[in-house]
């Protein structure tokens, strides 16, 4: 009998279009969006590119040509801090509407700069020059008596200087943005309640017609309930370990040499989110509306846990932390993050027993709800 | 005497102030299909639902099989075929699926299910339509279906409510004649519904409820007899007098008459021959009549008569 109902239970829901894109195809969708957008964050962050000057000579000035130079050569980086074009004002300006140029830089008695526009390389060659006038007569000393110390002198005098030193907690190297997809996991997780709102809704008499038909059949309730529920769960883990395998191998988002504990974060939040969904489709209210409080419950669960908006998991744990001990999503998201961030696993495994707690807590009101054989109106 | 398959004794469901079911008690005994007729929101369904343990209900008792019917009474069940008002499937299996599943909830033996799936596809006509998802189904097939999947199982006890709602006169001739071999195959049958026509042609016994009691019980020549009427017949004449119109009044057992619109309508309580009596006086009175028709008392007469408003009110 259980084989019978798992089966099926297994084949309606795959072949149900709404649940399975929820459960399995709208996180890989919203997880390609963040790829996408990230992606172009850290181009424009993090990637720097050789800034296209031109230069104007009205006035001979040998020192800063010799600057100009050394700045015109690759650094260590293979990288070279401007490309100069050396020319005349009307050129120069040409070259600058074209967008040939970012900059131009005009030497006469003193140095100054024209922009056709403002953005990150303007604002490089803005500070370069006013760095450039500042210290003026320390490199005009280092041209004429040690020139060969130039390069490292530019350097120096550009690059700034850091005192403090950052110390990590732990050898992982985690990106900035994985705590987003670690959000996007979570809400994955929990989008595993529509496939538990799916079996508790057609296991009600009260509810559905189908419920009605396997209430007066002569078959236990805990059989059908632990059939249903263990077919919506593996589905749920079909779908979180297609997501896994999609940011990992194929978007190659990197979170740590975690796999065995993030499997577990998975399995355990899975279980969540199907009982979860099994809840809510065992309140006794309409079909949709059903469906609309597991919506609007999982997405508030994502929200707060930072899936749209990161710092506000860190002001909810600043101004009501219970909130973060007690949000399902924030709890998987939570797990995942201290993976990455800590060497100990207190508190991966206080997230993960929670999460079993919320779960286990969740299936039994369920089945107390579900195991109910008379109702008093249908 | 017959074995009792169901017993209902006063039994009492309500809803907060409305009564829904009110003191309502029914024998049925084996072999029988028996009708529960009353018009929409009479308490057919109520009465199934607590029958089937699916409703709690305030006060009676309900035995099925000769044992009390509760809801974890899973041998009672085993034996017992639903065939819903909705049609309740599932829309993501195909009918052979469907049948299958809800068979399965009843045989366990695979090889034995899959010969009564075969049976319930072959009895339902559903042998074309077998890969085809509900959607694709049409309204007739749809309750076809709905009924294959409540009976595949081959129960002893089979309650259809109002399976033939929505369904075309084709397939509703087909269900009837379907519900008609299941009984002769052995099963009993319990089938509600609000079309008199239907529980007329087919059921052995018929229970009249309304506003959740039972009115009337019997065969339908019994609950005919019940009542005043035994015949009505309607002459299109176009000229009748007053004269005549009161001495057609006083001929042998008429108790009503009434001439309107060139139409005389006259209900006889009782008697044989009532038609050709008034016909030999249109013709010795020398009266022009022209269409003729003669009615025969039917279960809304009976509702009438006993409610005081019409079946399909």
């Amino acid at each position: 009998m259980f084989g019978h109902l798992y089966k099926y239970r297994l084949k309606s829901l795959l072949r149900t279009k709404e649940d399975i894109f929820w459960c399995m195809f709208f996180p890989i969708i919203l997880c390609t969006c963040f790829f996408v957008a990230f992606s172009g964050i850290n181009e424009k962050t993090n990637v720097f590119h050789t800034i296209p000057v031109a230069v104007v000579y009205q006035q001979d000035n040998e020192i800063f040509r010799t600057v100009m130079d050394t700045l015109s050569q690759s650094d260590s980086q293979g990288e070279a801090f401007m490309d100069v074009t050396e020319t005349d004002a009307g050129n120069a300006l040409l070259l600058l509407h074209e967008g040939k140029a970012d900059a131009v830089i005009t030497v006469d008695s003193s140095v100054s700069m024209t922009v056709a526009e403002e953005g990150i390389n303007q604002t490089a060659v803005k500070n370069f020059l006013e760095q450039y006038l500042q210290k003026s007569a320390v490199i005009e000393d280092a041209v004429k008596n040690n020139p060969e110390r130039l390069t490292g002198l530019m350097q120096n005098l550009f690059s700034g200087q850091d005192y403090i030193t950052e110390a990590s907690l732990t050898d992982s190297s985690m990106d900035e943005m994985s705590s987003y997809y670690f959000s996007l996991i979570a809400m994955a997780a929990l989008f595993g309640g529509f496939l538990g709102n799916t079996i508790a809704r057609q296991m009600n008499a009260n509810i559905t017609n189908e419920g009605m038909r396997k209430t007066v059949a002569p078959v236990r309730r805990h059989t059908i309930i632990a059939a249903e529920f263990l077919a919506a769960y593996t589905i749920q883990l079909m779908s979180m370990a297609l997501l896994m395998f999609y940011i990992l191998c194929v978007l190659q988002i990197d979170m740590g040499n975690q796999a065995g504990y993030i499997a577990l974060t998975c399995v355990v939040g899975s279980l969540a989110g199907v009982a979860g969904g099994m809840f809510t489709g065992s309140l006794p209210v309409r079909e949709n509306l059903q469906i609309a409080i597991y919506l609007v419950y999982s997405l508030i669960s994502s929200f707060l846990a930072g899936l749209m908006v990161h710092p506000i998991k860190i002001w909810i744990e600043k101004k009501v932390p219970v909130i973060n001990r007690i949000n399902p999503a924030t709890l998987i998201q939570d797990a995942l993050y201290s993976l990455v961030i800590y060497d100990t696993r207190e508190r991966f495994f206080a997230n993960i027993i929670t999460l079993a707690v919320y779960a286990a807590a969740l299936c039994t009101l369920s089945c107390l709800m579900t195991r109910r054989k008379s109702y008093a109106s249908i | 005497m017959s074995e009792i398959i169901v017993k209902i004794e006063n039994l009492v469901k309500r809803y907060k102030e409305l009564i829904a079911v009110d003191h309502f008690s029914l024998e049925i005994q084996k072999g029988e299909i028996f009708g529960l007729l009353g018009p929409n929101g009479s308490g057919k369904t109520t009465t199934i639902n607590c029958l089937l343990s699916l409703l709690s209900y305030d006060k009676g008792h309900i035995e099925i099989f000769g044992q009390e019917m509760r809801p974890d009474s899973y041998d009672i069940k085993n034996k017992i075929g639903i065939v819903m008002q909705n049609v309740a499937v599932f829309e993501e299996l195909n009918v052979y699926e469907n049948i299958d599943y809800f068979c399965g909830l009843y045989i366990r033996d695979k090889a034995l299910r899959r010969q009564y799936v075969d049976e319930a596809i072959e009895f339902s006509g559903l042998a074309e339509y077998i890969k085809f998802r509900p959607k694709k189904l049409s309204g007739g097939l749809l309750r076809r279906l709905n009924i294959a999947c409540g009976i595949a199982h081959k129960p002893e006890l089979i309650i259809l409510d109002e399976p033939t709602v929505a369904v075309d006169p084709q397939s509703r001739n087909k269900i009837l004649e379907g519900i008609t071999e299941l009984n002769k195959n052995g099963a009993t049958v319990i089938y509600t519904s609000h079309y008199m026509e239907e529980v007329e042609r087919i059921c052995t016994r018929i229970a009249i409820m309304d506003n959740g009691k039972n009115l009337a019980l019997g065969t339908a020549e019994e609950l005919k007899s019940m009542i005043k009427n035994s015949e009505t017949i309607k002459i299109h004449i176009p000229v009748l007098d007053d004269e005549h119109l009161e001495a057609i009044k006083r001929l042998s057992h008429v108790y009503q008459c009434s001439y309107s619109d060139g139409v005389l309508i006259t209900a006889f309580d009782g008697g044989k021959h009532n038609l050709i009596h008034i016909l030999d006086y249109l013709k010795n009175n020398e009266i022009a009549f022209g269409q003729v028709y003669s009615e025969l008392p039917t279960l809304n007469d009976v509702f009438l008569e006993i409610t005081g408003k019409e079946l399909r009110d």
